[in-house]
Parts: C-alpha cells; structure tokens; sequence
C-alpha cells in the first residue's frame, strides 16, 4: 500500500525496536544457560568445550543444593498460604457488600507501591525485636506479603468473570450453599485458583531484594546465596545454578499460559 | 433462597477477611511504622531507643554527598522511564494488535523477566558485560578493540540491565491499555485523513496515556529502589540510595540511618506516584476543555 | 414503491459519470474467498446498497473502497482514478462505522473537526463546517458534549456528520442502524436518506435488512458468497429477481421447480400445472404471497383446491402456508374475525398469473 514516509519510517523503526527489545529481554537468560554447559574454569564467552561438570558441581554444593531446598519449600509454603488466604478473602470482596472494600483492595494490592528495601528492612527490624530472625518466620511471612496481591487479582479476575447463573441454576436443582461452592464454584474457577499457587510459588521462588533482609540464621534461599556469591566471585557454578531456576521458571509460566492463557499472566 | 441471620451476613465476610487483614496489618504495616519510628532515633547502631529526633534527616540533606546520590538516583529513575516508556510503547502497542497465536511466544518472553529471579538476570548480564563477556569477544574478535574493556561498574551499565529488569511491566501496561483501544478508532481516523503519525499523535497516545502513567510510575518506583543491580552491575562506583541503604544496613548496621533513607526512598516514590496521578487527572480535564470552543 | 422507484431510477439514469468502480475484485482469506471477483460502478449521486446474507462478503468489499482491505487481485477507482494500493487517508471516502467509531476523548465538535485538521482547513473554516454539519444533522446544541453523552441515535448523527465534513467523494456506511432499536432505525433511515439527498453525496450502504434496502436505494446490489447476484433498482429485484437466489432472499416467496412444456405452461415437479406462454425449458417460478387470492371467499371447489398446512396470525393479515398439488405456497391474506384458517382447512385459491417471474434454468 502506498503510504506516507512518515509512516514508512515509523513502521521501520518499530520493526527495528521490537526485534532489539526480544533480543534484549531474552538474551541474558539464554546466555546463562549457553555459559552453564562449559567445561572450562571460568566464565569465558564464546564457552570453552563442553560438559555437564557444572551441573555435577552443583549436585555436590551443599551450600546450594541446601539453599534450593529452602527456597522449594518456603514457595510451597507461601503459596498454600496464599491461596487460601487469598481465596477467603477474595471471595468476600467479591460475593458480599460492606462497606471499606476499595480501602481493602488498595491494603491487599499495597506490597506492590512499597518499596523491597522498606519491607526488607522494616521486617528485619521487627523480627529482632521480636527475638526471631534465627527461624523460617521472616522469610515466610515476608513472602506470604509480596504474594498477596498477584494471588487476590488472580483470584478476583476469575470470581468476576464466573457466571452466577450457574450456581442459581444449581441452588434452583437444591443444593446447598456448601455444595454450590463446592460442586459449582470451585470447580470453575479451578484454573484461576491454581494459577494463583503458582503466582505464589514462583514470587516466593526468585525474590531476592526482600529476602536479602531476611536470611539470618541457616535459613538462606536459592536467590540469596546466588547474590551472597556472586558479590564476592562468580564462576560457571552459578550459571548452571541459574540455569537450573530459568528451567524451572520457564516450566511454569508455560503451564500458567496452559490454564489461563498467557493474556490474563500478568 | 433462604437470607441468612443479618450477623451472618456480617460475620462471615469479617471472617473470611481477617487472615489477610491480620497479615498485612502486621507483617506490612506494623514493620514500616516501625521503620518510621526508627528513623527519628537519633543514636547511630541502635535498633530500640527512644527519644525523637530530626537526626537523621538533617544529616542526610545537608551533606552534599547523600544529596548528589539522591539526585543522581532520581536522574537515573528517570532516564530508565524514558527508554522503557521510548521502546516498550511501540512493543506494547504491537503486542496489543497481534492475533494471539502470534502474540504467544512473545508474551512468554515478556513474561519471563518478570517471573525470573533477579539475580538470575543480573547474573546474565554480568556474563554479557565481563571482562570475559559477550560483548568484549565480539569486540576482540572483530578488532574493534585490541584489550577487553571495562564495561561494568559504568552508570550506561546499570541502566541498561534495569531498562531490560523493567521494561515487561512499561510493556504490559501499554499492552493492557491499548487492547481496550478499539481498532475501529484507528481506521476512522485514517478515513478522515490522518495518516499513522497523525492516528498515534491524536488519538492512539491520548487513549493510552493512563497506561503510559502507570507504566512510568511503576519503572520509576523500581528502579528508585533497586540495589541489587547497582551493587553487582554498579559496584563502588555508582551509588544508588538503595545500594547505600543495603549497605547501611547490612554492613554498617546503622539502623536510624539505613531507616531515614529508606523512608525518604518511599516518600519520593509515593510523591511521584501522586505527581503523576495529577498530572494524569489535570490532562484528562483539559482534554476535555481543549475541543471546548 | 415501484413506481417511486423507477422515478428515482431516471433521475441518474442518464448519467454515466461514475465515482466508484469495482472492477473485477476479489479478496482471499487462505483459500477462502471472502469476495469473488465483483464488478459494480455507482453513479454520481447515486445510493447503491449493498445487501447480501451474514458472511457474503459485503464489509469486506466496503473495507476495500475505504482502503483497510487490499484486495487479492482486481483494481478498485474513485472519480477514475486507481485507487487500489493507495492508503486510506489518501481515498476520498467517509465512512460510517456500525460501531460509529467516535473518538471517546473528543467533543462532538472535535470529532467533526478532526479530518478538517488533518486537512489543514484553517481554524475559521474548520469551525463553520463543524457548525453547518452539527446544524445539518440537527446536533449543533450538543457541540460541546462527549461523545458518551449522547443516545444512539445522536451518536450515529455525529459519525454522519464527521464522515460528511470532509466532502468525500463517497460516502460507505456499514449496516449503521444494526445498533438501533426498531422505531429509531426507521426514524434514522428516513433522517438518513434526507441529509444524504441534501448533499447529494454517491453513497454505498451496506446492510442484511431487505427492508433498508428496498426503501432506501437507488439501485441494489444482492450478493451471495461473495458474489454479485443482480444489481438493479428496487423494483426489478423484487418483481424480476435475476435467480432463485434472489427471489428468496427479497421479500417472501414460494420457488416452484419445473418445467414449461410446448404449449408454453408451467408444470411443477409435483405437478402444479399454471398457465401461460413461456418458452419450453426447465425453469423457475417465483410466487409472491400477494400473487395469491382467495377464490369467491374461499370456499372450496372455487379455483384450485389449497389445504391450509399452518398458519401465522399476522395482525394485520395471516400468513398461510399452503399445500397446492403437493407444492407449498406461502400466502397472505386477510381473513374476517373469526374465520381464521386452522390446520386442515381447505380454501379455494387463484394464482395469478400477472408478473408472474419465471426464471429460466441456465
Ligand atoms: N480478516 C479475516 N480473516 C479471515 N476471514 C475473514 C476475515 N474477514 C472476513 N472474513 C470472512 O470473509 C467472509 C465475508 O465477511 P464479511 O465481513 O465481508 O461479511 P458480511 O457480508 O459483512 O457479513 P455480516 O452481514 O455478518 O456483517 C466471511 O465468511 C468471513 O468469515
Ligand atoms: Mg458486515
């Protein structure tokens, strides 16, 4: 089509900026892993040779193989927690009528607006106060925090778009309100309900600027001990490390975008 | 059906919200008065005391140095905005215009910095930007440079590696927003003569500028605070006030101190999000004066 | 109707000034044709609709004259000049969204300045033809309200007057009263047709309501599938359909299959014989309901024997589906109160024979 050279020149430095914004977005990821095969002793590019020797190093790490354990059952923690958390509330927001319920959407979405340092560090103060900073507690609560919102709008957007027909219809076939929930309801917003464990699971997985505050005591997540480490040096083992996360990150957010298409992900 | 017991009606609700209530209101609330309590101390290295004081406060405005870090945090937050507002529009934007099994893929890679842990994504940068990275092979090999260069611990570093941090959330909010635009009001606009600069100028930016502020401020707001990425990207050489608040913290322990910057952290953060909520409101007032003749 | 319609008909008649010209268009999905190789010239002036069933290909064509579709092959001209690859903003065409397309952050008076802008219509100008096109349809005390400030049918007036600011060479509308209720769509079709004749703008309308169709065109343009079945004015659509197709689509009708024999007499398949002079073939009756008359009141052993199969009380008239010699004939008719005919009722009918359309089998 004949169009005019503005448009040609704005067509062609779009094009231009979408290819180096996906090269841009996926690259760090993908050179992770290409550096994480490496048989060499350092981190070189283009790698030297290849081998799994990382991965073994990793397998043999007590420091992170412990710190993956933690950060794998801090996240399953948090996001049972979450969901259920999160679903009570949610489902009053959405099926009652009170009064205060924007002043309560803005308290549940407020983790988002407050800066990681101030939380970090304001429960790191608290936590001494209370003489816990040596147990799980701050990391567990400090998470169940930043996880809250993603798992309320998961959880929101798909009571808001469930059809209330369908439980009428049910209650008019007499059953009870418990089995209107529990026949009806749970079982069509299933997918919502999941994505939102999953929501959970991996804000709890990968958060590090919170979590920084909050690893006292032998309780130090995968995450931190990648910070901790590549402070001081890094080396091949962290990118088999982080290659070992990318994987798993990826394998979620492929079956969030499964149940509840990549649109509605964030 | 049946109307419960009016208590019940109230009760249930009181009791479904309570969990989370109790949760923010203590593990949220609670620790940031804290943190606002312990910024009015006015000895150093203490966790509990009391008394209040400016201390702190007036330590940090005077001395040129905290100043100059504030400043240059607030430049580098804003330069940040601008690229990703500059390159995620056009991204969003198409996103939004995309059929979806094309847009698929291109969400998932959107996506994945956001879902990724950060440190995961920093550390890939390192690998692109060392000594030994990338961008140095490409250089060396193509004798553009005879010795590596020294591309990290630069200001141009730490803002690329946070523009590509937080460019999905300038990307999704635009994304969000234009997909509410509709599509027809694109080829109104071309059949009244406007070609694709006049379409965007005049209709598709006016319509997307709530998504655009949202996007602005959230960027802004993150990169204010990041210090994992000045720290490790940055090092000693550039100062961001997360970084210095970090390092307060967790090195010097120096709570009053780490706490007052922490404070004017979120202070300067809510101001922008409040400026630019105004800012936004104002121009939706005036937009409707504009065609007003 | 039909003789309004053929006066409309001499009007432009004459005329062989055309401002659109299809020539040969067709438009691919995939492997699928959305349209097929259409052909059709709209004369200076003239409202020619575009009337067709769900899915035949009529937006598409539209969009292609607007410029959003490229066609796949063919050529498309305005005021003869090749129009075919150029950009939208460089066709002079104003459109009429069926959304209405009105940009919701614009006053009404915005709206309609806003393709003068892009003009670059100086500011005095610019806001005398805001003002002529508001009074024009009637709007100019809303000039100020946004667009989600007013009804349906104000909304619709605005797109008419932003389409129709700009003087387009032609003006495309796409089924613009689908959004309204029964009463205003009336009300606007005749608003429509009175601002439209005013400006005499050429306007191609496009729309699935026989109705709209036949009392507001000039000529009409019947597709099916993505092809052109008959282009003709109102009158001869319905009393000369071009194929069964049309015939079907255009008004209620029974189609009878068969044949004419020497004497030139139709014989159905089921062997409803009517008479006339026609020449021998296999064709097509069309049998529209006014075509059927009671004979002397209905009464049975009168004309040929109907047996009533059902019947749909009208209102004004019933509509009868009748079986005549096997074959169904639709008829409608006023019955006294009272007399209403039930399922198994025989009634005595006549067909006349006058304008009766037979369509000869290719
Ligand atoms: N972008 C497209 N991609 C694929 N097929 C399309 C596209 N647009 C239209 N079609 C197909 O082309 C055919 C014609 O569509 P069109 O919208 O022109 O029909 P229409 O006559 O306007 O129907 P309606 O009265 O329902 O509006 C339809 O079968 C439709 O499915
Ligand atoms: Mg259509």
């Amino acid at each position: 089509m004949r169009v005019d050279l503005i448009d040609r020149a704005m067509a062609a430095s779009g094009a231009a900026v979408r290819a180096i914004v996906y090269a841009m977005l996926a690259l760090p990821a993908l050179l992770v892993i290409v550096c994480s095969f490496t048989s060499g002793d350092s981190l070189n590019f283009p790698p030297t040779g290849f081998s799994m020797r990382w991965y073994r190093e990793v397998w043999q790490n007590e420091l992170f193989m412990t710190a993956l354990w933690t950060s794998t059952y801090i996240a399953v923690l948090v996001s049972t927690m979450a969901l259920a958390i999160g679903f009570a509330a949610a489902f009053a927001i959405n099926r009652f009528a009170f009064l205060g319920k924007g002043f309560l959407q803005a308290l549940a979405f407020s983790p988002l607006i407050i800066p990681a340092v101030v939380l970090g560090i304001g429960l790191l103060q608290l936590f001494a106060k209370l003489n816990l900073t040596q147990t799980i507690y701050p990391l567990l609560l400090g998470h169940l925090v930043l996880a809250i919102p993603y798992v309320m709008r998961t959880i929101l957007a798909s009571l808001s778009l469930h059809d209330r027909v369908l439980e009428e219809a049910a209650m008019n076939l007499r059953a009870s309100p418990l089995k209107v929930i529990r026949r009806i309801t749970l079982p069509l917003i299933l997918p919502g309900l999941l994505s939102a464990a999953i929501f959970a699971f991996v804000t709890s997985f990968g958060n590090v600027t919170v979590s920084a505050f909050l690893t006292y005591g032998g309780h130090v997540t995968l995450p931190v001990q990648i910070f901790t480490y590549v402070d001081t040096s890094y080396d091949p083992l962290v990118a088999a490390v982080s290659s070992l996360m990318i994987v798993i990150t990826l394998v979620i957010i492929l079956v969030i975008e499964r149940l509840i298409g990549a649109e509605r992900v964030v | 059906m049946e109307e419960p017991l009016a208590s019940r009606r109230v009760l249930t609700p009181a009791l479904l919200l309570a969990p989370m209530i109790l949760l923010l209101v203590l593990f949220l609330i609670v620790p940031t008065f804290g943190l606002l309590r312990a910024s009015f101390l006015s000895e150093s290295h203490l966790l509990d005391g009391s008394g209040f004081s400016l201390k702190q406060y007036i330590r940090f405005f005077s001395d040129s140095y905290y100043s100059s870090v504030l400043f240059e945090t607030f430049v580098d937050g804003i330069i940040v905005s601008l690229i990703c507002l500059g390159i995620g529009f056009p991204t969003g934007y198409s996103l939004a215009r995309l059929s979806p099994p094309a847009r698929r893929w291109r969400i998932i890679i959107v996506i994945m910095p956001l879902t990724l842990s950060l440190v995961v994504i920093v550390f890939g940068w390192l690998i692109i930007l060392g000594r030994n990275g990338v961008i140095n092979a490409l250089l060396l090999s193509s004798g553009i440079a005879s010795s590596p260069k020294q591309l990290l611990f630069s200001r141009p570093a730490v803002i690329t590696v946070l523009v590509q941090q937080f460019l999905p959330f300038m990307i999704l909010s635009v994304m969000s927003v234009v997909t509410q635009i509709d599509p027809v009001l694109e080829h109104a606009a071309a059949n009244l003569r406007a070609n694709r600069f006049a379409t965007f100028r005049k209709v598709v930016i006016p319509l997307a500028l709530p998504g655009i502020f949202a996007g602005f401020n959230l960027v802004f707001v993150l990169s204010i605070s990041a210090f994992i990425t000045p720290r490790l990207i940055g090092g000693n050489r550039v100062a961001m006030l997360g970084s210095l608040i970090y390092e307060r913290i967790m090195a010097e322990l120096n709570w009053p101190s780490g706490a007052a910057m922490a404070f004017i952290l979120l202070v300067s953060g809510l101001g922008v999000t409040a400026t630019l909520n105004a800012l936004a409101a104002s121009r939706l007032v005036r937009k409707g004066g504009r065609y007003a003749r | 109707m039909l003789a309004l319609s053929e006066g409309k008909e001499d009007a432009v008649s004459e005329s062989n000034d055309f401002v659109v010209e299809l020539r040969s268009v067709s438009k691919l999905y995939g492997d699928t044709a959305a349209v097929a190789d259409i052909s059709l010239k709209a004369r200076r002036g003239e409202l020619l609709c575009l009337l067709g069933p769900s899915g035949c290909g009529k937006t598409t064509t539209l969009r292609m004259v607007a410029g959003f579709v490229e066609p796949s092959s063919g050529s498309i001209h305005i005021n003869n000049i090749d129009m075919t690859h150029q950009a939208p903003y460089r066709r002079d065409t104003g459109m009429v969204f069926q959304s209405y397309a009105l940009f919701p952050h614009m006053t009404v008076a915005g709206n309609v300045s806003f393709g003068l802008e892009n003009l670059r219509w100086p500011r005095e100008k610019r806001d005398k033809r805001v003002d002529e096109m508001l009074k024009l349809v009637e709007l100019a005390h809303l000039a100020q309200r946004l667009p989600s400030q007013l009804s349906g049918g104000q909304q619709q007036r605005v797109a008419l007057a932003r389409a129709l600011a700009i003087k387009p060479a032609v003006l495309l509308l796409d089924e613009p009263f689908s959004n309204l209720d029964a009463q205003l769509r009336v009300r606007m079709r005749e608003e429509l047709q009175e601002v439209v004749r005013s400006v005499n703008v050429t306007t191609l309308f496009v729309t699935h309501d026989q109705e709209e169709a036949l009392t507001m065109s000039d000529r009409i343009v019947v597709m099916n599938a993505g092809k052109v079945e008959q282009i003709g004015t109102p009158g001869e659509i319905y009393e000369t359909p071009a194929t069964p197709f049309v015939a079907k689509f255009i008004g209620w009708c029974s189609l009878l299959k068969g044949t004419v024999d020497d004497a030139g007499a139709f014989t159905s398949t089921a062997g409803l014989r009517i008479m006339g002079n026609w020449s021998a073939g296999p064709a097509t009756v069309v049998i529209r309901p006014e075509q059927l008359k009671l004979s002397a009141g209905g009464a049975p052993g009168q004309g040929q024997q109907a047996r009533v199969l059902h019947s749909q009380y009208l209102g004004g008239a019933t509509r009868v589906v009748l079986d005549v010699n096997g074959e169904q004939l639709i008829m409608q008719e006023r019955f006294p109160f009272g007399r209403h005919p039930q399922h198994g009722d025989v009634l005595g009918i006549t067909i006349s024979t006058d304008n009766l359309r037979l369509i000869g089998e290719a």
